[in-house]
């Protein structure tokens, strides 16, 4: 129990919502049910199956930070600030920088509240987008050094698609701290529903209609020049060709983000050199 | 031994060198694991354990004890639970980062909470005894007693076979009222208890390790130093990919990908009948 | 399901039992802390024993050892006690001034002294400062190095040296680590065994397997004592430093003494196994019996 905060009710419920039926009765239901997505339907935001949500990016938004950005998708919003590279706080001696990483979801940002203190959800996260990051960086130009990265998740609309927000996010701020790459890092996730239908970057609602029982979900993080995958986590069962073709379409992604990510990079080195 | 996980250059070299040709340090092929050896039945006051030791290294014991749980507002008001815990035991770690322990123990546990909740291995649904009010809980606990490589597939197959071991007792369930209250007993006789349900699909995993330009499975721990990344994959017996999990800081080829997905459980690890119908 | 089909029960047990079998026989006196050795007063105690009221007594578990009046204990598996003259083999584990520290499986930190390896470009060149900053292009955190303890500190810290083209960095091969009361000393620890492998027993149960090089070529040119690049090794040369190495592990797993007959007899017993089964129980064992019946005629 912590007792320094206003601490809100143990217990929260859903608020209801009020539906008229065919006999122009009112009734009151406990939430709007879920729909499963079909192949024939739009998805709720209206989007494809393949499309993702509006990228918004801004680097360097954090004066403290020696790198920042900012990335948003409709209601995922993730910042990161990265420190570093500085030395090490140990002494001992080590050829290769170190990259740490930590990710919190803050309190407000999932439907549930998110305890204060990080959990080992966040923990292991954190260990995910570390090795993601880490093939990009040029980590042996700074022996002695440790270079932190830290995310937070400001809104989370789909727990997987804010994770590869957040690894996209942490590399634009890699980028924006000056800290050489030999690429960026972009991610993508999906949502495998049985038997076929691959939802790119789904939302929280999608992933709440689709538990894992009858769905996989799948992240790919890659170096888009290099072609090389950099982390994949698949989680729920999928055959081979499920997987392989959820890749396919991920990578496909991560090439559009991609894009993205070098148009924003260019113009703001243009804006920056103009000022 | 007294590996610090400090390596010299031509260590290094050495060991890498020799996956480009295909002759491991320790005279293996690639694609070849270690011997390994599995007890059952090794903790008697557990609902299940079997330990799983492969080559002189990696150790893993694990237990797994049965329980009646509430099931409580909020919660699925019709599946049972699985609570797992993998911890390094002190004395395997002491060599270690005292941070990095901590780091492995928390991987560990999430992979394998993510293994056994997320998808239809155990049947979870069978667990529940009486919706919105009782069900089974599994706590998986595992420990690991030592180290020497392949952390996630020696785990994975410990858990495996511990599950195969594991007897629920049958419940009695009764109607106590008109308006649909139930009470259950639990029966205590170990003659009448049941096998898991479902424990046949939970898979085992291969970590493939991708090292110089080639990948292979059961990296011993100097291999594993010497390892770019490494991907596990478990598969149950259908085939199918249940997870899929990439570690360590080096990237995969993309063209590469695809085929290191084509594991097939058996012939990489020799599983006996019993463990993998 | 057939019980037939249901794994072995009880390998660890069973695995045990096959070890104990193989290792008792001999008609060595095994003692445990606090057995009394002997109480006859003409025996002067040595490591490992203690005298209570005019008995000797073992402080190990492990075995009784006589030489003339000397009694002592040796226990199968202790750190390492380093003497003087013995060859080591070592891992750096961190640079501090003008020196490296070693691991030597031993109590204490090893310490390697700048002024105790040859510095390149001349064996009697005096050191200068740019060497004392140049000391990780010698010898890095993890590297390997065979040396000879040069003396021996009060705390139980060992000083070693390399001065001697024979000590140096060690590349193209691989370290066997067993425990060092299986080392003997002997009169040389540098062994070329015939098929084409070199094996350096350090004394404190590191030893490292690699390939062949002949001496002439290492004192031929003496700047590659610093190299860290590996030689071209054939894949003939890798399955016989590997099938070496195993053999070692197996000897060791065996308790047999590691020696270069030991050794040539257990490769000689190998040859008809897979190099990865060596380490198997069953197979080291079979090999150990085969060692041993040579040994002894």
């Amino acid at each position: 129990m912590d007792r320094r905060r206003v601490n809100g009710p143990e217990l929260s419920v859903a608020p209801l919502v009020a539906t008229v039926d065919a006999e122009g009765a009112v009734n009151f239901v406990q939430e709007t049910p879920k729909q499963a997505f079909t192949p024939d339907t739009k998805r709720q935001d209206g989007r494809s199956a393949g499309d993702i949500r509006p990228i918004y990016l801004r680097a360097g938004l954090v004066n403290q930070a020696s790198g920042s950005a900012y990335f948003e998708q409709k209601n995922t919003r993730v910042t990161c600030g990265v420190y570093g590279p500085r030395q090490n706080k140990k002494a001992q001696f080590n050829e290769l920088a170190r990259l740490e990483c930590e990710i919190k979801f803050t309190p407000s940002s999932c439907e549930k509240r998110r305890a204060l203190h990080r959990d080992p959800e966040e923990k292991e996260l954190a260990n995910f987008i570390a090795q993601a990051l880490s093939p990009a960086v040029k980590l042996d130009r700074y022996p002695k050094s440790t270079i932190s990265v830290y995310i937070s998740v400001i809104q989370c609309d789909g727990w997987w698609s804010a994770v590869a927000a957040a690894i996209t996010c942490a590399s634009v701020a890699l980028i924006d701290a000056g800290i050489d790459m030999i690429d960026s890092v972009v991610a993508a996730s999906t949502l495998v529903a049985n038997p076929s239908t691959v939802l790119m970057d789904a939302s929280q609602s999608e992933e709440d209609a689709h538990p894992h029982i009858d769905a996989g979900v799948l992240l790919v993080a890659e170096l888009p020049t290099f072609k090389s995958i950099t982390h994949v986590v698949q989680m729920g069962k999928l055959d081979i060709n499920q997987t392989t073709k959820a890749t396919e379409a991920c990578l496909e992604v991560c090439a559009k983000i991609h894009g993205v990510v070098n148009h924003y990079l260019r113009e703001s080195v243009i804006q920056q050199a103009e000022i | 031994m007294a590996t610090t996980g400090l390596i010299s250059p031509a260590e290094i070299n050495y060991i890498r060198e020799g996956f480009a040709v295909g002759i491991r340090a320790d005279g293996r092929a690639l694609r070849q694991y270690r011997e390994y050896l599995l007890g059952l039945d090794v903790i008697s006051h557990s609902s299940g354990s079997a330990r799983c030791r492969i080559g002189f290294g990696t150790d893993v014991l694990v237990g797994v004890k049965v329980e009646v749980s509430n099931i409580e507002p909020g919660e699925v008001p019709n599946r049972g639970k699985v609570v797992c815990n993998v911890e390094c035991s002190p004395s395997t770690t002491q060599n270690w980062d005292s941070r990095a322990a901590d780091e492995l123990n928390n991987e560990l546990t999430q992979f394998l909470h993510r293994c056994l909740n997320d998808y239809d291995g155990i049947d979870l649904e069978k667990l529940c005894i009486i919706p919105n009010q009782s069900c089974w809980i599994l706590y998986v606990d595992a420990l690991v007693l030592d180290f020497g490589g392949n952390l996630y597939d020696t785990l994975l197959m410990a858990v495996r076979a511990a599950l195969f071991n594991t007897r629920i007792p049958k419940v009695h369930i009764e109607e106590t009222g008109d308006d649909g209250e139930k009470e259950f007993d639990v029966i205590d006789d170990p003659e009448e208890a049941e096998p898991v349900p479902g424990w046949a699909d939970v898979p085992l995993a291969v970590t493939l390790n991708w090292a110089n330009q080639t990948y292979f499975v059961d990296a011993s721990e100097m291999e594993e130093h010497c390892t770019d990344a490494k991907l596990t994959v478990t598969v149950n017996k259908n085939g199918h990919i249940c997870a899929i999990q990439k570690s360590g800081l080096g990237a995969i080829p993309q063209k590469v990908y695809p085929e290191m997905l084509t594991v097939r459980i058996r012939q990489e690890w020799g599983v006996p009948l019993a463990l993998w119908p | 399901m057939s019980t037939a089909d249901l794994p072995d029960l009880a390998p660890f047990e069973q695995a045990a039992a096959k070890r104990t079998e193989a290792t008792t026989g001999g008609e060595t006196q095994l003692v445990t802390p606090g057995e009394p050795i002997t109480s006859n007063t003409a025996f002067m105690r040595g490591h490992g024993t203690y005298v209570e009221e005019g008995v000797v007594i073992s402080a190990l578990a492990g075995v009784v050892e006589r030489i003339n009046k000397l009694v002592t204990v040796r226990a199968l598996k202790a750190r390492y006690a380093g003497e003087i003259g013995d060859v080591v083999v070592g891992r750096i584990t961190s640079l501090a001034e003008k020196r490296w520290r070693v691991d030597l499986n031993s109590r204490q930190n090893g310490v390697l002294a700048l002024s105790s390896i040859n510095l390149p470009g001349g064996v009697q060149r005096r050191k200068s400062e740019s060497d004392e900053l140049r000391m990780r292009t010698f010898f890095a955190e993890g590297d390997l190095v065979v040396a000879e303890i040069q003396s021996l500190y009060g705390d139980g810290a060992i000083a070693i040296h390399t001065r001697s083209l024979k000590y140096g960095k060690l590349r193209n091969g691989t370290l066997v680590t067993i425990p060092p009361a299986l080392v003997q000393r002997s009169r040389t620890h540098f062994y070329a065994i015939p098929c084409g492998v070199d094996v350096i027993l350090g004394l404190n149960g590191y030893i490292w397997v690699s390939k062949h090089v002949d001496p002439q070529a290492i004192e031929a040119n003496p700047e590659e004592v610093y190299s860290n690049v590996n030689d071209p090794i054939t894949a003939e040369e890798r399955t016989n430093v590997a099938r070496v190495a195993n053999c070692i592990r197996a000897l060791s797993r065996q308790f047999i003494h590691i020696h270069d007959t030991a050794i040539v007899y257990a490769y000689e017993a190998s040859l008809r196994f897979p190099i990865s089964d060596l380490v198997t129980d069953s197979v080291s064992s079979e090999i150990a019996m085969e060692v041993r019946a040579k040994l002894q005629s």
